[in-house]
């Protein structure tokens, strides 16, 4: 079958790097098709449901049906394991508006320096860093524009580091905060540490088709039921469906680009029944997030590039970033606190909105070049309740009957915990990349991706520096038990790079515009842009850029390139 | 598959003995087995209730109804195959654990018996993996919605006072999340 319907843009995926696109084109009166693999949820359709959501495979495929193969380090030998067996789940929600759909919402921008990573810092050995072939004066207005149009709230404060901005205020007062927010603030007023109120993609108060945020107190790994929060689905999709200019097709797996020459000619996909499609558009856009995009293009090969569509440099999928870094707790024992700062403690709902980014640069000792260090942002443990049970199965050994009991009560009734997350760079190396596993290939038959997760020692160094602060806090504030930890293992929801973009067609993929060197009508939206990812979350950056990508699509359809 | 949808929605509301009927009908497709079938999960049942007893410190896999739970476990087409048949596996050597031990089904060892049994079996890495699970379907059932058809009228959140954040399904329909 053939789709009728003749389109300016096909783009594939539909989370943060596919929404802004989409939006844009759609408002510019173009004809476009997002390809979603997965299904099409709204609002109505998420719970507060940890099983349906957080505990088995609903918006995110079986691993014995799609999955990965992660290779790691095992005795000086890399040891591909499949997530079937591992368990170790690389999806991050496939459905309509993608994994933006059970975001936390910490928007950070990255800051200048970010773009001049190489010139800036100090070198780091067996790293692959580069600067950005653009800077941050020229991200500076999509930024601004994701403010207002997918929606951030936040307050900003003066900082060491805070970002030029050319607004001055966020257009969205922050979120209702909790208590312990002023807690915070006083340890670190104390500590002469400027706690940032953290801006969040989440909107206080309705506006237009969304409401305002209903304070459920979950609301990272699920979809948001008040459409507060600001996924591509709900910010930007909705918005491109209005025009009446674009089509959403759900259950569309595409499996592969065809090219003839240098221009895709049609994405081929599969729909829920089976059965396989052409898709033919003007453009041809990829955001279906950072490893698959480069699965993709690996899986398109053709004699016009015989090692992957795009991939005559052969850097495609090379370069992976995750964001580095670690997590630490501190427990406030209900014990230690009056009655009413037990009642404000026990509150759940209300935002912790709290960061910090005192040491997102660190100087050297001894006259040595400055050292990237990151930022740390505070917030209650995951309210999910049978998480938190089974972190009580282990006393030294498993635990059951009246003495597991006992510490499920002590667990649940007696105290909170405090967490902290902390985002530093994640070194680009030879040793994280992606590739196509030669065995193993999903239901449709396709090879799957192979990820090598390899990480630069020097990461987990700045990690710590920065888990010892935020140790600190927690101990000023009154926290026990005051602990962290700080890995190499990468974090499956952050994933960027393999299409690095830059000047040079022998070393990136994508030019300064996202598209692609060797394929004059194809361009990649997504995180895997990327050449380095900052010290923060990516995602206001990944919607930021793929505004930008729109700009530059929007110019050559109206220039009549294509 | 119109059966098991039908009587996954039957068996949430059902009693233990029907519930576990229906099971049997919907799930074993291997007539031989159906008597080895339905003694695994009775040995599911009861070695649930012994790691999450009822007692005055709160209320145990039975007033959960973990049978109902159970029962939707061994149909969830969203747990892979073989992790299914790992957990039931491992009712199957405890039952056979049982016999080595005592000479008898685990469902009729007495509590000390049974006690002794789950030291034994936890020092085994099958057995700790087979406690390990079972214990995480034992806290699914205590602290899922409802609408899951365990934790009666929400016993599990009103022990450990957990607020479970909303909106919560109300129907086992609205557990499917079926687009």
């Amino acid at each position: 079958m053939r789709l009728t319907m003749q389109y300016d843009v096909c783009i594939v995926g539909s989370g943060a790097g596919a929404g802004p696109v989409a939006y844009e084109l759609a408002q510019a009166g173009y004809k476009v098709l997002v390809l979603e693999k997965g299904a099409w949820y709204e609002k109505e359709d998420f719970f507060k449901d940890e099983i349906g959501v957080c505990r088995r495979s609903t918006f995110t495929p079986k691993l014995d049906e799609e999955q990965h193969v992660i290779e790691d380090l095992e005795e000086g030998e890399w040891v591909g394991t499949p997530t079937s067996e591992s368990g170790w789940d690389f999806w991050n929600g496939n459905i309509v508006g993608g994994s933006s759909n059970f975001m936390s919402g910490y928007f950070h921008r990255m800051k200048p320096n970010d773009f001049r990573l190489k010139s800036e810092f100090k070198h780091i050995e067996g790293a692959n860093v580069v600067d950005w072939p653009i800077s941050y004066d020229e991200l500076e207005p999509y930024y601004t524009k994701v403010e207002s149009i997918v929606g951030i709230s936040g307050h900003v404060v003066d900082h060491s580091f805070l970002e030029p901005r050319s607004t001055q205020e966020f257009p969205y007062p922050s979120t209702q905060e909790h208590a312990i927010s002023s807690w915070f603030d006083k340890a670190c007023q104390n500590l002469k540490f400027t706690a940032i109120p953290t801006p969040r993609a989440i909107l206080p108060h309705a506006v237009g088709d969304r409401n305002g945020c209903e304070y459920a107190g979950y609301c990272g790994s699920y979809g948001c039921s008040s459409g507060a929060k600001g996924s591509s689905r709900e910010a930007l999709l909705h918005k491109a469906l209005k025009t009446g200019n674009c089509v959403i097709m759900p259950k569309a797996f595409v499996r592969r680009l065809n090219s003839i020459d240098d221009k895709v000619v049609s994405a081929e996909y599969v729909d829920e029944a089976g059965k396989v499609h052409q898709a033919e558009a003007k453009i041809f856009v990829v955001a279906a997030q950072a490893i698959e995009t480069s699965r993709l293009l690996l899986n398109s090969a053709n004699d016009d590039f015989p090692t992957g569509l795009a991939n005559n440099s052969g850097q495609v999928g090379k370069n992976m970033i995750f964001s580095s870094g670690g997590v630490g707790s501190g427990k406030f024992y209900f014990e230690d606190l009056s009655s009413e700062d037990t009642q404000k403690l026990k509150t759940v709902g209300p935002f912790v909105n709290r960061s910090l980014q005192e040491w997102y640069e660190i100087e050297g000792s001894e006259g040595d070049a400055i050292e990237k260090g990151g930022t740390i942002d505070f917030l209650f443990e995951h309210p999910n309740a049978v998480s938190r049970a089974k972190r009580a199965m282990y006393d030294g050994e498993l635990v059951w009957g009246d003495a597991l009991k006992k510490r499920l009560t002590h667990h649940f009734t007696q105290r909170r915990v405090f967490t902290f997350e902390i985002f530093c760079d994640w070194t680009p190396t030879d040793d994280c990349f992606v590739s196509l596993d030669e065995n193993i290939k999903d239901k449709w038959g396709v090879p799957v991706a192979k990820l090598r997760i390899g990480y630069h020692e020097h990461d987990l160094r700045m990690g710590q520096i920065l888990a010892d602060k935020a140790e600190t806090v927690l101990k000023k504030m009154g926290a026990r038990e005051v602990n962290s930890s700080i890995s190499g293992a990468p974090p499956q929801n952050l994933q960027a790079g393999g299409c690095r973009f830059g000047d040079d067609p022998n070393t990136s993929v994508l030019n300064r515009d996202c598209r692609s060197h060797e394929v004059k009508n194809l361009y990649v939206s997504d995180g895997s842009f990327m050449p380095t990812g900052g010290s923060v979350p990516f995602t206001w950056t990944i919607y930021a850029n793929a505004f930008r990508v729109a700009d530059a699509i929007v110019k050559e359809l109206s220039q009549e390139n294509v | 598959m119109t059966k098991i949808s039908l009587s996954r929605r039957l068996l949430m509301g059902a009693s233990l003995s029907v519930g576990l009927g229906l099971l049997l009908y919907v799930t074993d497709d291997t007539k031989g087995g159906l008597k080895l079938y339905s003694n695994k999960v009775q040995v599911l049942l009861h070695s649930a209730y012994h790691l999450f007893p009822s007692s005055a410190l709160g209320p145990g896999a039975k007033e959960v109804n973990i049978a109902a739970y159970l029962s939707f476990v061994l149909q969830d087409k969203r747990i892979m195959k073989e992790d299914r048949e790992r957990f039931l596996q491992g009712a199957l050597w405890l039952e056979e654990s049982a016999f080595e031990m005592y000479d008898k089904s685990f469902l009729n060892l007495t509590l000390m018996q049974k006690e002794e049994l789950m030291q034994s079996i936890a020092a085994q890495r099958w057995g700790e993996n087979f406690i390990y699970t079972s214990l995480g379907y034992i806290f699914e059932a205590l602290l899922s919605a409802p609408a899951y058809g365990s934790n009666i009228n929400e016993i599990g959140w009103k022990w450990l006072d957990h607020n479970p954040g909303f909106p919560q399904p109300m129907s086992q329909d609205e557990t499917d999340y079926a687009v």
